[in-house]
């Protein structure tokens, strides 16, 4: 009988074996080595600019992986001739097929951030100044965080990629995510000039509609609320968004269980 | 009147085609009225290229869905699990992985467990895929992949088997062992639904019905019904 452990393993197998994985990790730990070179040569301000960007080139790396994965799930395994071919009529259910690739994604995304991490923390300490004096248990805590950030990007990814092809999966999720970056630059704004003019004024829509933004992209308030200060606790923001990222998990995978019945497995 | 193994009611099937105006028309590849697979043995669905003949099987293993139409295996509406062992036209295999991987993964068994498993069933020596289980999956040639996705179905003790043109790409050798295969078994109570345009002579003999799908109908003809 066709056991869904028996895909996970099968897909964790094929990435370990693939380039994709692979290449990316080495891509990732010659950037950051790069950019620790750059940032030992560099002033002190430029080197406090090219750490943040080292950090964030990581973390993007890591999202560009997600995003490819995801998209592909539903377009190779259901859209077109793919192994779900092999599993359904074995017994397995469409669901199952399709959970069972995410896990084993997951799987390979918890390998690669933690990978960079630990170059980050471990072999480059350097780039621990960035945290600005985080405490390693908060820094784990970001981690894990990005890992959840990148199953979040997967799951959203693979629900798009049920839908559209996987290169239009690819690039909505970029805009999906990209927006979520700009509307937090916003935000930065909006607050900077609202420190620099106290006496601006802004309406009730607009701060509305400036709620509902950051609501989209919480993680950006982590990551630029480590670089300055703390607007709350960092367990609470990095929870915060957290659960963020669980919920977009969790509806994401929803709506895709519902839509992947549908998904005729075409020659 | 239900199938003892397969019930298929008022199956329709039409897909849209759009010209480069994005004009969509829709056509029908075919409507069936009943089908139904009470006996065990082997029943030949044939046709010309591009009738519907993989279409139909992969709607009756609820890949594809049909326009309209119910479809109950055993009696319920979802497909039993493991109780069909299926054989795609191109057979698509995890990427990377080894034989011995596949097999432990998607049976659940340790390579030891299924070499015993091999040894008490004959139809899955006869296939002899021991030999391989160092190789990885998708270097292996058509024929041997083939021997693989039998085993893996074979191994899940199934009821019966659809089977998607099972001989094209196979070499005369290779042809007549599966032929043989197929025959043993139809002879030991399973079903076999075989989609071909070219089954070998030693299987024809054995063929209890053919479905030959023209003019978008389904027509059910006993005994073998294509020309030689």
């Amino acid at each position: 009988m066709l056991k869904t452990t028996g895909i996970i393993k099968l897909t964790l197998r094929e990435n370990l074996r693939g380039q994709l994985l692979w290449t990316s990790a080495i891509s990732g730990c010659v950037l950051l080595v790069l950019m620790a070179v750059l940032s030992g040569v560099a002033l002190s301000h430029e080197a406090r600019v090219i750490d943040i960007i080292s950090y964030f080139a990581a973390d993007q790396l890591l999202l560009f992986v997600a995003l490819l994965s995801g998209s592909s799930i539903c377009s190779n395994d259901f859209s077109s001739r793919g192994i779900a071919e092999l599993y359904i009529p074995a017994g397995a259910t469409r669901q199952s097929v399709y959970l069972a690739r995410l896990i084993a994604y997951a799987a390979v995304l918890l390998m690669l951030a933690t990978a960079l991490f630990a170059l980050k923390i471990f072999a480059l300490p350097g780039f621990s100044e960035i945290n600005y004096g985080m405490n390693f248990q908060i820094q784990v805590l970001m981690l894990f965080y990005s890992w959840l950030k990148g199953i979040a990007a997967l799951a959203i990814a693979g629900l798009l990629g049920s839908l559209v092809r996987p290169l239009y999966a690819v690039l909505a999720t970029v805009t999906l995510f990209s927006f979520g970056h700009l509307t937090s630059s916003l935000d930065s704004l909006v607050n900077s000039g609202i420190a620099l003019n106290p006496a601006a004024d802004l309406s009730q829509t607009n701060l509305l509609l400036l709620g509902l933004l950051k609501i989209w992209n919480p993680n950006l308030l982590v990551l630029e609320s480590a670089r300055g200060e703390w607007i709350f606790p960092p367990a609470q923001q990095i929870a915060q968004a957290a659960a963020w990222a669980i919920c977009c998990i969790l509806i994401s995978t929803g709506l895709a269980f519902a839509r992947i019945n549908k998904i005729d497995l075409r020659p | 009147m239900s199938g003892r193994f397969l019930t298929a009611n008022d199956l329709f099937y039409k897909w849209h085609t759009q010209d480069i105006f994005d004009r969509q028309k829709d056509k029908v590849l075919w409507t069936i009225e009943n089908l139904e697979i009470n006996e065990p043995g082997i029943i030949l669905l044939a046709g010309r290229n591009g009738v519907g003949k993989s279409t139909l099987l992969r709607c009756l293993l609820g890949l594809m869905k049909p326009t309209r139409g119910n479809i109950l295996w055993f009696g319920e509406s979802t497909l039993p699990r493991g109780r069909i062992g299926y054989l795609p036209e191109l057979p698509v295999l995890p990427a990377r992985a080894k034989v011995s991987e596949i097999i432990t993964s998607l049976l659940g068994l340790s390579v030891s467990d299924f070499k015993r498993k091999e040894q008490e069933l004959p139809a899955i020596r006869s296939l002899n895929i021991s030999a391989l289980m160092d190789r990885q999956a998708q270097l292996l040639s058509k024929g041997q992949q083939q021997k693989l996705l039998l085993t893996l179905a074979l191994a899940g003790a199934p009821s019966g088997f659809v089977l998607d043109e099972p001989f094209s790409g196979l070499d005369p050798w290779a042809r007549s062992e599966l032929a043989d295969h197929l025959v043993q078994l139809g002879a030991q109570d399973h079903f076999l639904l075989v989609s071909s345009h070219d089954a070998p002579p030693r299987i024809r003999k054995h063929i209890r019905e053919t479905w030959i799908i023209e003019n978008q109908k389904l027509q059910r003809i006993p005994g073998c019904a294509i020309p030689e």
